[in-house]
Formats: structure tokens, sequence, C-alpha cells
């Protein structure tokens, strides 16, 4: 369903991203793991086409994420790692807009906004300006944005980041359900706990290269044989102390 | 928390706090200004990008000084302009009832004057022709004006006074989500201190202010007799004068913030944005040459006003005595310490209770209760029909946003209508009828304003929400486009009032009017996209400090081609304003294609579009080829007989600037890696020759055929007449032009450029007849129609072959064709 290859992105002399080479199948709920800033976010924003991949290419269902930018939208639901929404509006309104830009009529998408708005316990802030929700709101009117349209793929940058137990595992159950009715889903977290309880397969990435990649059990007892998910990312990842003294050490 | 004061902690004292805010406020708007200009090359992340422009900062520093200059030159004539008139009223008054007139014998008063009273002499004596009978009035006793000009220069130094506070107040650090003070407060000081601070780092760094008074000040010292001490008076004035307005601000907006929750006080600042430029307009407009409305409001200042800041600062510079100046200004201080006084306690009675800002949740407190949904679905019906979700949105979002409203729609009306209001006796709108085009600029100045602050800032208005419009799918073309429709017609709205106040004053309408009213209509769409097109490249809707959103460079360049359009209005003929209004839309296009090329790559900072030929390029390289072959040719010009070009130089002229154009142009698209090159030739080649012999053969036809109707018709008298006999020679180098040089060239840039980049937008039958009109255009009036034939036949040409060598035959066919003719013509007329 999602595929990359060798996707590359390039900043100046920094390479963000560094020949991801991934396959996501139908239905899977696959994890994206990685510390801060291993380039999680640049490479759901290229997948978006909100970043131009500096080589390679990424396709979701067959369709080509910079050339075909239009139809590939209309089979994806994206949820940004920092939604943020037009001031002077509500979120019902914001909600309804992005129905209707789906192609929604227009009382179809206000009846769908209801119905989502309700189902993440988002009802009583339908009416406030969505700028001033706060951090667990606001992600949550953004995964509204992103299932709005039902797709049948959701891409979600770190979707329970900022929330609240409670708010987490309502965010958590949703997802859940989506996959249940065979949804692909693409997220990036790193929270390990979430990825266990909710991801089939996981891919880990550092500084831009993805280091590990197979399904949960597999990776565990490949790597550290009846270790946790976190030994094996602190096994697979740089610590950045360690990486600063290695190049100490090598460089005379 | 502010209660702990009495415990001043030893580590940080009042004045080097002071100290440190001001440099802190000052490093603040340093890099504010710096960073504009500095991230168009500083940073080696931007490498990628193609966009910055490098001339930025010249535009910036053209700008600066063009400022100051009129910021003085407004300040020096509204001084002149305000004393004059109170001189010439004093005079008639003093002719209506002497005995009124104080000092009726000018001698009088000038024996106690101060040195350099010239001036008043010769404002007397150039007015005097006016009026001979009229006796100027002498200066006051002890002081270098008469009383009429003190009451004039305080109502202006009042004035001027209002518009620094007016400008202060309205400035939009009171609508920022974060307020400093919050942040401040927690810094160890006393209240007090911290109060004092604070006016004192915001008196010092309100240039605004300074900016709205000190010249002003300055103005009236020097008119008064000081010379070099000028400025020095007017600083003097200016420090108190700072102070107290900053201390104003700080009550103002620290009560506005504690007390009103973030959205009322953003529709309070937006009234307060509209009130707030009246003074400072009124200032200028006192500058224009017979303002008798202001005149008349200066000399009607009541006396009381004399006993205010502005009223004891001018008297202190309008003393002949120093000591007397030195009273009125301690007089003035010490006003305005008492109420700079009176604020600190309101400021500090306001604190009592902490600083935290209201309503951080402002639509909780808004919700109507139990109205959970508001009647928009059922009002919208009709909205939705005629509105796109994208347009339904932006007007939703400019009705709730008071400030938006009040910058794009209500501003522009205000500027305009206290201009015309100041200037009831010229009456633009009742001579409109017979001269209309200055009201026709005016109409679409304001629409040409609308735009700026709509479709211009259309990417900053979604700002960091920009992401909304990525996740669905519909290209950004198109929601842009609908934006840009929905912003001309509601700038439209403005011309059209106003053209239909017009017609209603003068119950009358004539040819010229509907002319002007035609070019400014077709102006608003086309400047709609410019706007929406330059604002793609002029924001950035990803930067969090609003102030740099804008790109100051495409602002100029979006005002250069408004006022550029201007000239569309008020050009005599119907051809120019035809030309210049054509023109101006293929820079629209060319500018929207290259914006749509963007699209992909607003969101990366370093991915730029890869090139391609576009329409943009294909405008320069016309524009290129004509300026150098004008420049060739001046500089064959003094090798010449005569001082007149041969035709071999005009070969010359015409030859260099075509090939100097297709290697610039080679050499950019090398060097870009442009792939989509027009070629010379192809694989099929014969064939492709074979239909541009038929094309030209066509187009030569039409152009016979032309030749002779407009001949025994005598559509262009004057043409037919004017023409020589040329001899042979001349007639070979015109041959050569027109049959080799012509083709290869006129074919590249209007053929390979500009039609291979209008395709890519308009598709091929649009691109066809749009750039046959454009050839056509470039050609004198007499031979438009035959020329635009032969551009529809080297496009179709060219779009069927791809190839530019099957329309330069047609070119060819062409222009060989017409030489002919002419050459049979004018030996049968011999």
């Amino acid at each position: 369903m999602i595929e990359l290859h060798q996707v590359t992105k390039v900043y100046g002399e920094f390479t963000a991203v560094r020949a991801l080479e991934l396959t996501v199948d139908k239905g899977e709920v696959f994890g994206f793991l990685g510390p801060n800033g291993a380039g999680k976010t640049t490479t759901i924003r290229m997948m978006m086409g909100i970043l131009v991949p500096s080589a390679g290419s990424i396709v979701i269902d067959g369709l080509d994420c910079q050339l075909d930018r239009v139809a590939v939208k209309q089979r994806v639901g994206y949820l940004p790692d920092n939604p943020v929404f037009y001031d002077y509006l509500r979120g019902r309104e914001i909600l309804a807009f992005v129905g209707e830009m789906h192609g929604q009529p227009r009382e179809e998408a206000q009846k769908r906004a209801a119905a989502l708005l309700a189902e993440l316990a988002l009802e009583d802030a339908a009416e406030e300006f969505a700028v001033n929700y706060s951090t667990g709101m606001k992600k949550k009117l953004g995964l509204a944005c992103a299932l709005i349209h039902d797709p049948d793929v959701l891409i979600l940058d770190e979707p329970t980041n900022g929330l609240d137990p409670r708010a987490s595992r309502h965010v958590q159950e949703r997802i859940r359900l989506s996959a249940a009715h065979g949804k692909t889903i693409f997220l990036s977290t790193h929270l390990l706990d979430m990825a266990e309880r909710l991801c089939g397969r996981v891919g880990i990435i550092d500084q831009g290269a993805l280091v590990a990649v197979g399904p949960l059990k597999e990776l565990q007892d490949k790597l550290v044989p009846g270790g946790s998910l976190e030994e094996v990312f602190l096994k697979v990842t740089h610590d950045d102390a360690e990486v600063g003294n290695g190049v100490m050490s090598t460089v005379p | 928390m502010i209660g702990t004061s009495e415990t001043t902690p030893p580590g940080v004292g009042g004045l080097r706090a002071a100290r440190l805010l001001v440099r802190l406020r000052l490093r603040q708007q340093v890099n504010r200004i710096v960073s504009v200009y500095r991230h168009r090359w500083g940073r080696k992340t931007r490498t990628g990008t193609a966009r910055k422009m490098r001339a930025g900062w010249l535009i910036g520093l053209w700008v600066g000084v063009s400022m100051v200059i009129a910021i003085g030159q407004i300040s020096y004539n509204s001084v002149v302009n305000v004393e004059r008139a109170m001189r010439v009223a004093e005079a008639r008054a003093s002719l209506q009832h002497p005995t009124v007139a104080r000092n009726p014998d000018p001698d009088a008063g000038r024996a106690t004057r101060a040195p350099a009273s010239g001036n008043p002499e010769r404002i007397g004596g150039r007015s005097a022709r006016a009026a001979p009978a009229l006796r100027y009035p002498g200066p006051a006793p002890g002081y270098a004006w008469p009383t009429g000009a003190i009451r004039g220069a305080t109502f202006l130094a009042s004035l001027a006074i209002l518009a620094a506070l007016f400008l202060t107040l309205a400035s939009r650090e009171i609508v920022r989500t974060e307020w400093e003070l919050e942040w401040l407060v927690t810094m160890p000081l006393a209240a007090t201190t911290l109060i004092a601070c604070r006016i004192a780092e915001r008196a010092f760094t309100n240039f605004g202010a300074m900016i709205a008074m000190t010249p002003i000040l300055g103005v009236m010292a020097w008119r008064c007799g000081h010379t070099w001490t000028a400025p020095l008076y007017a600083i003097a004035l200016t420090i108190p004068l700072l102070l107290f307005v900053a201390s104003v601000h700080t009550l103002v907006d620290t009560g506005l913030r504690l007390a009103l929750a973030p959205s009322r006080l953003r529709n309070l600042h937006a009234v307060v944005s509209i009130l707030s430029p009246l003074p400072l307009l009124l200032v200028i407009s006192a500058s224009l040459p017979d303002n008798l409305l202001v005149a008349g409001w200066a000399g009607a200042t009541p006396d009381w006003v004399a006993w205010l800041p502005g009223g004891l600062a001018v008297r202190a510079l309008a003393a002949t005595d120093v000591g007397a100046a030195a009273q009125w200004f301690g007089l003035m201080t010490g006003e305005l310490v008492g109420l700079i006084a009176a604020s600190f306690l309101l400021i500090e009675r306001q604190m009592r209770r902490g600083v935290v800002a209201v309503g951080v949740r402002e639509a909780a407190v808004r919700r109507p209760a139990g109205a959970a949904h508001p009647a928009v679905p059922a009002a919208g019906g009709l909205a939705a029909r005629l509105f796109s979700p994208v347009q339904r949105r932006e007007l939703r979002l400019l009705s709730r946003d008071h400030s938006f409203m009040a910058q794009t729609l209500v501003l522009p009306l205000i500027t305009v209508g206290v201009q015309i209001f100041l200037n009831v006796h010229t009456n633009i709108l009742a001579t409109a009828i017979d001269r209309p085009a200055n009201l026709a600029a005016i109409a679409f100045g304001l629409a040409a304003y609308t735009l700026l602050y709509s479709a211009f800032q259309t990417l900053n208005t979604e700002g960091q929400a920009l992401w909304i419009l990525y996740s669905v799918p519909q290209p950004l073309e198109s929601v842009l486009r609908s934006k840009a429709k929905l912003w001309a017609v509601l700038a439209i709205a403005y011309p059209l009032a106003i053209f239909a106040i017009a017609i209603v004053l003068a119950r009358d309408i004539s040819l010229p009017f509907v002319g002007a009213a035609v070019v400014v209509g077709a102006g608003v769409p086309i400047f709609s996209v410019i706007a929406t097109a330059l604002g793609v490249f002029g924001c950035d809707p990803l930067e969090q400090d609003v102030q740099k959103r804008v790109r100051p460079t495409y602002l100029y360049i979006y005002m250069l081609l408004a006022s550029f359009y201007a000239y569309a209005i008020y050009a005599s003929s119907m051809w120019q304003r035809a030309a210049l209004v054509v023109l101006t839309g293929l820079v629209a296009l060319a500018l929207w294609q290259k914006a749509r090329d963007r699209f992909p790559y607003l969101l990366d900072p370093t991915a730029s579009p890869p090139a391609r030929v576009s329409l943009a390029d294909g405008l320069i390289a016309a524009l290129m080829f004509f300026v150098l072959q004008a420049l060739i040719g001046l500089v064959e010009r003094p090798f010449g007989n005569g001082h007149t070009m041969t035709p071999a130089m005009v070969w010359i002229a015409y030859s260099g600037a075509g090939a100097i154009t297709y290697g610039v142009m080679r050499l950019t698209y090398w060097r870009a890696g442009t792939t989509d090159l027009p070629r010379l030739i192809g694989p099929g080649l014969a064939r492709a020759a074979l239909l541009g012999v038929a094309g030209g053969l066509a187009a030569a036809i039409f152009g016979f055929a032309y030749v002779m109707a407009a001949r025994s018709f005598e559509w262009f008298p004057a043409f037919r007449q004017s023409t020589a006999t040329p001899d042979l020679a001349t007639m070979l180098w015109l041959g050569a032009l027109a049959v080799v040089a012509a083709p290869i060239f006129e074919e590249f840039i209007f053929r390979g450029l500009i039609f291979g980049g209008m395709r890519r937008t308009l598709g091929t039958a649009g691109a066809v007849l749009a750039s046959a009109a454009i050839f056509a255009i470039v050609h004198p009036p007499v031979s438009v129609v035959p020329v635009f034939v032969l551009g529809l036949c080297t496009a179709v040409v060219y779009a069927r072959t791809r190839m530019l060598a099957a329309s330069m035959i047609t070119h060819a066919l062409y222009n060989a064709a017409v030489i002919a003719l002419q050459w049979n013509v004018l030996q049968h007329a011999v």
C-alpha cells in the first residue's frame, strides 16, 4: 500500500533522510520509531507532498506522492505532529471545511463533522475557536480532519504526543478501530509502549537511515533475545553523547 | 508577585534594569529590520532556493531615503502653510477691524525680534502680491511669531502629539498573544522600578512617535529663528513628550490586557487602527497648498489648548528670550511629569492584583449559552451555491477578524474619503465626467490597495494552517484561483461605487469616462491575479514573526506594477491603453505561471521547481531584444551619415540584438539545466517544412488582400503618402532583415518562448490566440491585423510541428511577400 523507494532528503549539507527503502502492506499498522530529530516528520511530510524528496519516490496505493498529489490525498488522512488551525474559526467549521474540500456536499460534511466531534469527545469545544484549543484538543481535531473522508490510509505523526493519559487512550482506541476496519496505518512515535500495543510491524529510523525493520517479536528475538522493545531501541539507535565521544576518539 | 516590592532585591538597580530593557528592545528592533534582508543571502540552508532577490537591500535603502525626504518635506510644508495661512487670516481680520490688530506696525515688533527674522517678511511679501492692501502682523511681544502663527503652530504641534499618541496606541503589540509584561514581572524588580523601566524603554524605542513629533518641532524652531540649535530644541522637547506617550500607552495596554478578552481586544484594536491615522492625515493634508479647511481649524483653536503641552512647546520655541523659553519648557515638562506620575500611580494600581491577562480561552466566553449550532446552515444555502468552500471560509474570516476587515475594506475608504473631504474645492467627483483620469486613478488605487491587503496575503491568511490545504485533494492552484476571483469581485466594488456616485452627481456620462472605467474594470481582475501570484513569492506563511511574513521587495514590485498601470488610465490614445492593459495582463499570466510552478515547493525551504521555459522568460527576452536594438542603434548613430541610421546599421542593430538575446537565453537555460527548450529541427523535417510553406502562403495571401484593401479604402492615408522610394541597396538590406534575421530571432522569442510558455497555462488554442496578440501589439498599428494573422499561422505551424524551423519558413515567406508587394507598389507609384 505504501512504498518508499530510496527516499532521500538533503538540506544543504545535512542529510535528514537517506535512501529509505520501506514497504507497508494493506491493512497493516506500521510504527515508525526513532529518537527526536531522526527524520520521522521529514519522511511523513514527503509522503504528504509538503516536502519534495531530494531523490527517490514514494508510492501510495500505486500513485506517486509527487506526481499524483490530488489522487493520493483522496486516499490518505493526515495528522501533523503539531496541527495549527485557522484563527477565528470554530472546530466544527474547520472540520466541515476539510470535509467540503474533500468534495463532500455541505450537509454531509456537517453531519460527518458533528459525528466525529462526538466520537472524539470534542462536542463541548466544537463552538470554540480552534486556535484556543489545548494541545490535546488540537491533536484530536487534527485526527478528526484526517478521518472525515474515511480514507484507506492514515498517516499519523506522533498521534498521542502531548495528550493526557485519558485522551491518549481515546486516540489509541480510535486508531485500533480504524485498523479493525482494514485501514492501512502509518504512525510515527517515540512512545514505545504505544508501538508495542498498536503496531504489527515497526521500523526504527536513526540519523536519517532505517536501522531495523520487521515484526516486533522478530526484532526482539533477533536483536535482544528476551529483551523489551526499549532495549531494542536503545541498541540500534545512537546515543548523542556516545557519537560525540566516538568522533572525538577517531579524529586525531 | 508584585506585592513583594518593599523588599527590593539588591541584584539589579533601576537604572541598570531600564538600560538593559532599552537595549533588549533596540536589539529586537534591529534584529527585525536586519533579518528581513539578512535571510536573503545569509543562511547556507537556503542555497537550494533561487527565489531570493539579491537587490532587496538596495530597494530598502531607496525606500528609506525617500521616506526621510518625504517626512522632512511634509513637516516643513505643513508648518510653513499653517504659518502663512494664519498671517493672511490675521491681516484680513485687521483690515476689517483695525482696532483688533494688536500690533499694526510690523517694525515695532521687529526691533525686539531674534536674528534671522527674514522669513516672515518673505512670506508676507509673496502673498502681498495677491492682496496688496493687507498689512501683515508683526510678531507678538516677546515672540518670534505673530499671535495667529503661534495659534496655528499650537494646533499643528498638538495634532502631531496626538498623532504620536494614536499611532502608539494602535501598535499591533496589544493583539499579540504573548504579553511581555507577564514575563518581565517575573524578574527580580520592584513593581515601581518595573513600571518606570517599562515606560522608559517604550519612550526611547518609539520611533513612530519620534517621526511624528520631532521633525515638526524642529521645523518650528527653525522658522522661529533658531539655526543649528533647532534640532537640539526639538529633541529636548520630544523627550518628555515621548515619556508621556509611553506612560499613556502602558496605562492603556495594561488596563486593556487585564480587562478584555483577546477577541474583544482585537476588535477594539481594529477600531483604533482605523481612527489612529486621522491626526497624522490632518498633519499631512496641512502640507498640501491652500488647504483652507485645516487652516480654518487651526485658526479656530481655542485658547486653552495653548496651555496644553503642545501649546507650551510652541511658546518655548517662539519665545525670543531664553529665560522665557526655559520657563515655558519648564511648565510643559512639569505638566507632563504630573501626567506621567498620575498614569504611573494608576498602572501601579492596575497591577496590584498581579499581571495575568484575562480570557485565554476566549471563545468559551463568547459562546452563546444553549445555542450550540448557530444558524449557519440555514443562511448558507445561497452562499453554498455561489461560493466555493474556500471562498466561504475567506468571507467568514473577513467577517470575524475585524482588524483584517478594517485593514482591507475600511482603511482605504477612510484614507480616500478624508482626502476627498479635505480637498472639497477641487471637487474631483463632480469634474470626473469631463476629466475622468484623476477619479479613475483614485478608484483603481483603492482597489489595488484592497488587493494588497487581501489577495497579496492569501498565503499569509493560511499561515501555519497551510498543511490543511496540502492534506485535501484539491490542487493549490485552484484554491488560490478561487481566492483571487473572490478578491477581484470584492475589490471591484470600490471603483463601481465611485463611478456610480460620479454619474449620479453629474447626471451625465461621457466616452472618456466610460473608457477610464473600462480600463479600471479590466485592471482589478488583472491585479488580483498579480497580487495573488506575487504573494506566493512575497509571503512566508510559516514564518513565526508576523512582521517577517511579507518580503517587502515583492510589495514594492506590486506597487510599481500598479503605478505602471496608472499610465494606462492617463494614456491619451485608445491604442496605448489597450496595449498597456494587454501587457499588464501578460505580466499577470507570466507571474501566475511562475507562482504555479512553485506550489509543490511552498512548504519546502530547500527544494525549488525544476527549470522550465516560462512565459516570463519570453517577456524578458522580448524586452531585452527591443532594448538592445535601441542601445546598439545608439552606439552606431555617430558613425552614420547625418546622424541617421543606414539600412546596414539597422540590420546590424537588429541582428546583433537578436543574437545577444538568443545567446543570453540559451546560456541561462543551459546553466539552469532547463530541459523543455524549443528545438529548431527534428525528425520529419521535410513534412514540417511543407507545413511551414503552407502557413506562409496563407499568411501572405491574407497580407496581400489586406494591403490591397487598405490601399483602395485609404485606411492609412498618412502612411501611404510618407513612403519615399528606397534604392536597391536599402531594399536588399531590408530584405535580409525581413526574410532572414527577423524569422530566426522573432520565432525563437515569440513562438519558442512566449507561445511555449503560454501553452503550459492556457492550452494550445488559447496560447495561439494570446501569443499572436502580443506579437501583433509590438508592431506598428498599420500592420497589426496582418501580423496578428501571421502570428496565428506561425503558432499553429509551430504547435503542429514542434520545430522552430517550420514556423521560421512561414514567417520568412510572409515577410518576403510583403516586401515584394511594397517594392512593386512603390515602383508603380513612381
